[in-house]
């Protein structure tokens, strides 16, 4: 493996500065994906920050960024509150790593594409021109049907779609203070060069997630399909949140995960339910709505038809 | 040798004796081994009367699958193995060979395959994430049936038993999901893509 120095953080304000001090130097928090990352000598940071001892304290509708997906997994006021994140907590790899990743790392981990994790081919997010996931005979079966820009990675985080649609807020620490930042905006556009699907600067840490548990929140589903059940990333992945007032749809979010480089959320599905009575007719026209503008490539349009019944067995189980 | 397996004691010198030329049902019968409704003939006679250690066997395996006709996964529910294998000499570890064999050919049969970009003949998923073998959650009931067998090829009629119940799995499965979904999936592994080919959904 490369060769790093390891400096130990006491708090989110000392990490950040230290990474603000070292221009290739990286964040470590639980390390899962960034090992690997090392292993395959894809990153070459020189100092490794770890927040491993930084702990910040949670509360109600507070989730602190060192929480692992175990702990999230298993929390009794958050199956009640947001069952869809506790879902995609509990869903997540195997228990070993739920037992280490954390939070932030889920957020903040580097997409799964093959052509992105071997360095054999052309990347745009490493910088090439091309993406090598999109041309003509790549093999793309796992890859984006919303391909975004010259990128066709899939976004691998399950939580985040969850957050999203619960309109979570991250509480980010930078070198120069601290600042609120809707999970939503969190993911960017791809660009040629950035290798991150996030969008936080060098320096720039989760401290917490914050949201308020509503309507929308309790009456949420997490689902999604995967080939292995064992230990493995989504085929694609959906969380449904709705607001049901008289029998009426009040408010609605659809967010995809597995399908697009980032969280993608489907607004003309939400728009075909809102105001309206949820019904079989509803249901399938909101998930033809989740898929109208998908662009799949040569290997993966079956995600196309998995993602559509994803959201009408998300929905249908938010009715009963 | 004889007393370590519970035979009579001349069946181990029968088995001798009988080495090298053609051994048939009737001196497997009169050791009370091989069921009457095992005829030994023809191919099956030659099979049997090969040389000392390479004894040919046989086996046939059942699998139960539930397949999701909507996302196209195929999740096997159950699997029965029965394995000749010569002799068994300890029916517990005969047992639990062929439960591996039979858990690698689920792997087989449902995930395991390089990827391999064509036009740089690299290979995608050079790791044990991303070349996906079975693991605990995947493996089914698994019903396995040594069938003990004194084919005389050598003195103890032992045969081989590590490798030879991975090979039906396989088939099997694909026949229990050409049975359930009424298509054929002629190509492994048996992923949803492939399902959903078949079932003409994509």
């Amino acid at each position: 493996m490369h060769r790093f120095a390891y400096h130990t953080a006491e708090s989110y304000e000392a990490a950040a500065q230290a990474l603000k001090k070292r221009p290739d130097a990286h964040a470590k928090g639980a390390g899962l994906d960034l090992m690997d990352l090392l292993k395959e000598r894809l990153l070459e940071p020189t100092d490794l920050v770890s927040l491993h001892r930084v702990k910040t304290p949670g509360g109600a509708g507070v989730l602190p960024a060192h929480l692992t997906l175990a702990e999230l997994g298993k929390d009794p006021a958050l199956a009640k509150d947001f069952p869809a994140l506790a879902q995609a907590a509990a869903e997540a790899a195997t228990p070993q790593i739920r037992n280490r990743a954390t939070l932030g790392g889920n957020l903040c981990q580097y997409t799964r594409c093959a052509y992105f994790r071997g360095s054999d081919f052309a990347c745009y997010k490493r910088g090439d021109d091309q993406c090598s996931a999109q041309a003509p005979d790549a093999f793309n079966r796992y890859h984006a049907i919303f391909v975004k820009g010259g990128c066709a990675s899939a976004h691998p985080s399950n939580l985040a779609p969850a957050l999203i649609a619960g309109d979570a807020v991250l509480t980010v620490v930078g070198p120069e203070g601290t600042r609120e930042l809707p999970v939503a905006e969190l993911y960017g556009n791809p660009a040629q060069g950035k290798w991150t699907d996030h969008t936080l600067a060098h320096g720039e840490l989760i401290q917490a997630v914050r949201y308020t548990p509503s309507a929308l929140t309790r009456r949420s589903v997490y689902k999604e399909l995967r080939e292995r059940q064992s230990f493995d990333f989504a085929l694609a992945s959906v969380v449904c949140a709705l607001e049901l007032a008289d029998g009426k749809v009040k408010a609605a979010r659809i967010v995809c995960g597995a399908v697009s480089p980032v969280p993608y959320r489907a607004k003309e599905a939400e728009a075909e339910l809102v105001g309206k009575a949820l019904d079989e007719t509803r249901i399938a026209a909101a998930a033809e709505a989740t898929v109208a503008k998908a662009t799949p490539l040569a290997m993966n349009k079956h995600k196309v038809v998995i993602l559509k019944r994803l959201v009408e067995r998300a929905l249908r189980e938010l009715n009963q | 040798m004889a007393q370590v397996f519970e035979l009579p004691p001349e069946t181990s010198t029968a088995g001798r004796q009988a080495r090298g030329r053609a051994t048939d049902s009737a001196f497997a019968k009169a050791c009370g081994l091989l069921p009457d409704f095992v005829a030994l003939t023809g191919r099956h006679r030659e099979l049997f009367s090969l040389p000392r250690f390479a004894p040919e066997v046989a086996g046939v395996q059942f699998a139960e699958v539930e397949v999701d006709v909507e996302t196209g996964l195929v999740r096997v529910l159950k699997v029965v193995a029965v394995q000749d294998c010569g002799l068994v000499a300890d029916p517990l570890l005969a047992r639990s060979q062929i439960n591996g064999a039979v858990i690698q050919g689920i792997s087989y049969a449902l995930f395991e395959e390089r990827h391999l970009d064509r036009r740089t003949g690299c290979m995608l998923n050079p790791n044990l994430l991303d070349y996906k073998i079975v693991g605990a959650l995947d493996v089914p009931e698994i019903v396995s049936i040594p069938m003990s067998v004194a084919n005389g090829i050598s003195t103890t009629s032992m045969s081989s038993l590590g490798e030879p119940p991975a090979v039906p799995t396989a088939g099997a499965i694909g026949n229990a999901v050409a049975n359930a979904i009424g298509a054929r999936v002629r190509s492994l592994p048996i992923t949803p893509d492939k399902v959903l080919a078949a079932l003409g959904e994509v």
